[in-house]
């Protein structure tokens, strides 16, 4: 029986967002932080650029180019290539949770807002909650995790730019590398055999293809790695059938 | 754009050109069947970007992480995935793992 209730979706959304993806949220973002001092800029902007852009690849493109001199539509193509991998992440999300928005506006506006507010961390969080929730619950579930883990980035900006030249550096370094370990996990838990054969392709495509170009390379180990994995699923598939 | 803009005007533009991605993903979804082939695809797309992200995050990390050795940061993810296989999968338990190996070691 999946559960129906509004609230217990909201207290597990906020429940889960407390756990780990705030502290490594928090963590990723304080790094964020220190390098946006380094670049000129102010906190209160540091901030906004966490909460507007709200993806860590594309903010550290965004910082290190600038502070190279790097010209402006140059700077904009490569924030915006470091993100193309949303475009996936947000449709297959959405066929999971985005029924449970509602129709009109304020159900593409919930849409957009969650569009927005999805990141890697949450991202596996949300795909799963089909497992326990019907689509409304889905939408809010997502929503209170989400808003939990951007207001822990907004604080973790803030506090790296203030804090982090003082950390040691040896916590720094596993404070960043937890990110990685969390990932991993969230992805071999992954469940659907597609799924998983997907995972293990793209991971063992990705480094070499992002020695080849740093550019396109996950981009392209992500759709060679997760359409290997649905075709040999299909496949295997078919074979029993017949 | 021959001048630099503000950092503030640049924040916005970054803003623009990434929701860019995550907004045309959501539109698309209302076009295709939740439980049909092309979703399934997709899904598999999608999970394979981030396995292969998170495989350059460990192999080819960017700053401080690189200077830790390659085998520190390999053998702390498999300390990590294996507490998680044990009996419970504590996510928790299992980070703290891999996060404590890398402390120790790295």
């Amino acid at each position: 029986m999946k559960n129906t209730s509004t609230s217990a979706a909201v207290f597990e959304g906020v429940r889960h967002g407390l756990g780990l993806p705030t502290v490594i949220i928090f963590a990723t973002m304080a790094g964020f932080g220190s390098l946006a001092v380094e670049t000129g800029f102010t906190a209160l902007e540091a901030a906004l650029a966490t909460v507007l852009v709200w993806a860590m690849p594309g903010q550290v493109a965004m910082a290190e180019l600038r502070q190279a001199g790097t010209e402006t539509t140059v700077l904009l193509l490569a924030v915006s290539i470091a993100s193309v991998r949303f475009l996936p992440m947000a449709t297959s999300l959405m066929t999971v949770i985005g029924s449970g928005c509602g129709r009109g506006v304020r159900g593409w506006g919930l849409r957009m807002v969650l569009a927005h507010l999805m990141s890697a961390n949450t991202w596996p969080l949300g795909m799963r909650s089909a497992e326990r929730y019907e689509p409304r619950q889905r939408a809010i579930y997502y929503l209170a995790l989400c808003l939990v883990c951007i207001t822990a980035g907004c604080l973790g900006t803030i506090a790296g730019y203030h804090a982090a030249t003082q950390l040691p550096e040896r916590l720094i370094r596993v404070l960043l590398f937890i990110n990685p370990i969390f990932l991993s996990i969230m992805l071999v838990g992954a469940g659907e055999r597609s799924v998983l054969i997907s995972v293990v392709l793209g991971a063992a495509l990705g480094p070499p293809m992002h020695l080849l170009s740093s550019d396109y390379g996950i981009l392209l180990a992500g759709l060679g790695g997760g359409s290997g994995g649905y075709v040999i699923t299909r496949i295997a598939r078919r074979w029993r059938s017949s | 754009m021959s001048a630099t803009p503000s950092l503030l005007t640049l924040v916005l533009l970054s803003a623009a050109v990434t929701f860019l991605w995550r907004g045309l993903g959501a539109a698309l979804a209302t076009r295709i069947d939740p439980n049909g082939e092309a979703a399934r695809w997709v899904t598999c797309v999608s999970y394979a970007i981030l396995a292969a992200l998170v495989a350059r995050m460990v192999v080819l990390p960017l700053g401080a992480t690189a200077e830790i050795p390659l085998a520190i940061r390999l053998s702390a993810l498999a300390v990590g995935l294996v507490v998680f296989a044990l009996p419970g999968h504590r996510i928790l338990l299992a980070v703290a793992a891999g996060a404590g190996t890398l402390y120790l070691f790295g």
